[in-house]
């Protein structure tokens, strides 16, 4: 019983757990985009179709995988007294698969889809960067965006795993006093052009660096870490049960 | 070796203390009983046993290693907690396999013949098992997984009295047949009593004794005739219940009586018996003891 | 084989009679095999090592003997060792308290072997 083989163990066991999502959710999404994109083929003459494929919907599903992935599959491995470092790094890892797979099947998907119906396919990072289609940079461009979004979910839910009843609450109410707060700054209080519909896109610039889509992908990769690393200290008296 | 040492452990959960400074050893290979009323924090201190919460101060070892910082020790035991942590959409077989997965001595084909035993349909899923059989199902799973250390909590629970006595001999028939070390925590207490070579009593989260049951039954009597013979004797012992029966009287005893003062007792009229485990365990816990003045 | 609770005699004690009961009476015939502890324990619903205890006692007192790999076989000329040893404790385990019950009632000696001769002691086919 050595700790890699706990882990890939483990991995198998969350994999498992979430497979069923992921399938339906992939089965759905695809469908959608296939619908959504021979829908436009008879206007390919006027110009100017395009589709941008999967990946804004997988944002949000690696999001959300995030926040729901997490809780039965940490009680199942803690009750067969699986380690709480063993269960956070195969937790870690699965996110990863996960991620790596989406990520796949968003460029494979959408060149397929360009393939058969002849719509013209533009990746939401060519459309931001103003680069041509180059799957090798795109692809851990859309890795990191994915790993942000799955770990920021997952943060969000270990955040309220171990908060009490008072901090369930702030973190429930979080998004309306952050924004109530950003509202603040339309009155002008520390500057005079600066409103509160600037700073949450403004960060988001800034992630996205519009130079340099490796240096994005880093900044976002940078999050990432940070997200785990709190993730970590969350877990790490995290009670089962 | 497996013992299980606790070394000054305490916990509070607001302003309760749950556990008060407990220090107790489990030998291995033995079935132990740790019997508490409810509430008394026998869950709370199987909970850090097995590193599922966390003591305030205190240390846990498994044969000599620290339960906090080793990963591997706790794979040696089997934790079948009163509360449920199986998600309802599991299957019974899928929870199986992964306890095979982890506990890689699990006996599949034995937990195939006790859910025969038992009228287990294994072919449901968590959601669908009534209270009593979940508690049946994670009783298979802890006894097919042939870990050296079962720990149970309240392992009958919701189970119909057919059920609980079928359960009790799989217990014995698995101890029997290899080196186990059981940790039975319930507060039905008759029940289980011969099942158990040790027990520890945990009262508000104090350890009130820990010894073998045999000892444990030769030292509690009831005494039993007339009101002032039996204060007479009794006077400097501890005893543990008094119940008057109109000019007679029944008294809980805890201690030790040779022959000698048994026979001069039985030769003023009174009468002896030994008292249950039962008894033993409500008189101490009951917080009634007489004080003779 | 019957096993009553709540004496005054410890559970193994209890049962190592109850096995030489067995013995005395013929289900467990000379240098056969008697039933396992395991067995014993899972059938009377007690701890394993209760029943070696009993077991052990037995051995001890040479009234079994085991058999390597096989297990717990009757001493031949046990039951004999039995009955003597009875006899002997027959008087304090019985007579005794016979005895002194009949005094707390003022029964007199001469009624209690009234009693006696009409009940009957033993079949004369012993």
């Amino acid at each position: 019983m050595n700790r890699i083989e706990d882990i890939l163990k483990t991995s198998r066991m969350v994999l498992n757990a979430w497979k069923n999502t992921i399938g339906i959710y992939l089965g759905i999404a695809i469908f959608l985009s296939a619908y959504i994109v021979f829908s436009i083929r008879p206007f390919i003459n006027m110009g100017n179709t395009t589709h941008s494929g999967i990946t804004l919907p997988n944002i949000i599903f690696i999001f959300i995988l995030g926040i729901t992935g997490f809780y039965e599959e940490f009680s199942v491995a803690g009750s067969m007294n699986i380690n709480r470092r063993v269960y956070f790094t195969a937790h870690t890892f699965s996110l990863f698969i996960v991620v790596i797979f989406l990520s796949i099947v968003d460029m494979f998907s959408s060149h397929l889809l360009e393939l058969l119906s002849g719509v013209s396919f533009y990746h939401t990072a060519e459309l931001i960067f103003q680069i041509r289609p180059d799957d090798l940079i795109i692809l851990p461009f859309i890795a990191a965006i994915y790993l942000f979004a799955a770990t920021s979910g997952w943060l969000i839910r270990m955040l309220y795993y171990r908060a009490n009843k008072l901090q369930k609450m702030l973190l429930s109410l979080s998004p309306v006093i952050l924004l109530f707060l950003l509202r603040l700054l339309d009155f002008g209080f520390i500057s005079e052009q600066l409103r509160h519909t600037d700073i949450i896109p403004g960060f988001f610039v800034y992630l996205l660096n519009d130079l340099n889509i490796l240096m994005s992908s880093i900044l976002f990769f940078s999050i990432v870490l940070v997200n785990l690393f709190l993730c970590y200290l969350l877990i790490r008296r995290a009670p089962v049960a | 070796m497996n013992l299980i040492e606790l070394s000054d452990i305490s916990k509070q959960f607001g302003k309760t203390k749950a556990i008060d400074k407990v220090s107790i050893t489990f030998a291995p290979n033995k079935i132990h009983g740790l019997l508490g009323r409810n509430g008394a924090g026998k869950t709370t201190l199987l909970n850090i046993i097995n590193n599922r919460i966390f003591p305030d101060q205190g240390t846990v070892k498994i044969g000599g290693s620290s339960v906090k910082n080793d990963e591997q020790i706790l794979r040696n035991v089997f934790y079948m907690t009163e509360k449920n942590l199986y998600p309802e959409s599991y299957s019974l077989k899928e929870l199986l396999n992964l306890c095979k997965d982890f506990y890689p001595t699990t006996d599949l084909s034995c937990a195939n013949n006790l859910a025969e035993k038992f009228k287990l349909n294994m072919k449901q899923k968590i959601g669908g098992l009534s209270s009593g059989y979940l508690s049946i199902f994670k009783a298979i799973m802890a006894l097919s997984s042939n870990a050296l250390i079962l720990i149970l909590d309240e392992p009958v629970s919701g189970l119909d009295a057919n059920h609980r006595e079928l359960l009790y001999r799989e217990i014995l028939a698995s101890y029997a047949a290899k080196a186990q070390t059981i940790i039975i925590s319930t507060h039905l207490i008759e029940e289980i009593a011969t099942l158990l070579e040790e027990v520890a009593i945990i009262n508000n989260g104090k350890i009130l004794l820990q010894e073998p049951v045999e000892s444990l039954l030769q030292k509690a009597w009831i005494v039993a005739g007339e009101k002032s013979k039996v204060r007479r004797f009794t006077e400097s012992m501890r005893t543990l219940r008094t119940t008057p029966i109109g000019q007679r009287e029944e008294t809980l005893l805890f201690g030790q009586i040779d022959n000698e003062q048994l026979q001069t007792g039985k030769d003023i009229g009174l009468e002896f018996a030994r008292a249950s485990l039962q008894k033993i365990f409500i008189g101490l816990t009951d917080n009634m003891e007489a004080n003779h003045e | 084989m019957f096993f009553p609770q709540d004496n005054e005699k410890p559970i193994y004690l209890q049962l190592a009679s109850a096995v030489e009961d067995d013995i005395l009476s013929g289900i467990f015939k000379e240098d056969e095999q008697i039933i396992s502890t395991t067995e014993l324990s899972i059938a009377l619903r007690i701890n394993p090592a209760t029943a070696n205890k009993a077991i052990n006692l037995l051995v001890d007192q040479g009234l079994l003997y085991k058999k390597r790999g096989l297990g717990m076989f009757v001493t031949p000329g046990a039951s004999d060792k039995i009955l003597s040893r009875r006899k002997e404790l027959f008087k304090d385990d019985f007579v005794l308290p016979l005895l002194k019950e009949a005094r707390k009632i003022s029964l007199p000696a001469e009624q209690i072997i009234e009693i006696i001769m009409k009940e009957g002691c033993i079949d004369e086919s012993d």
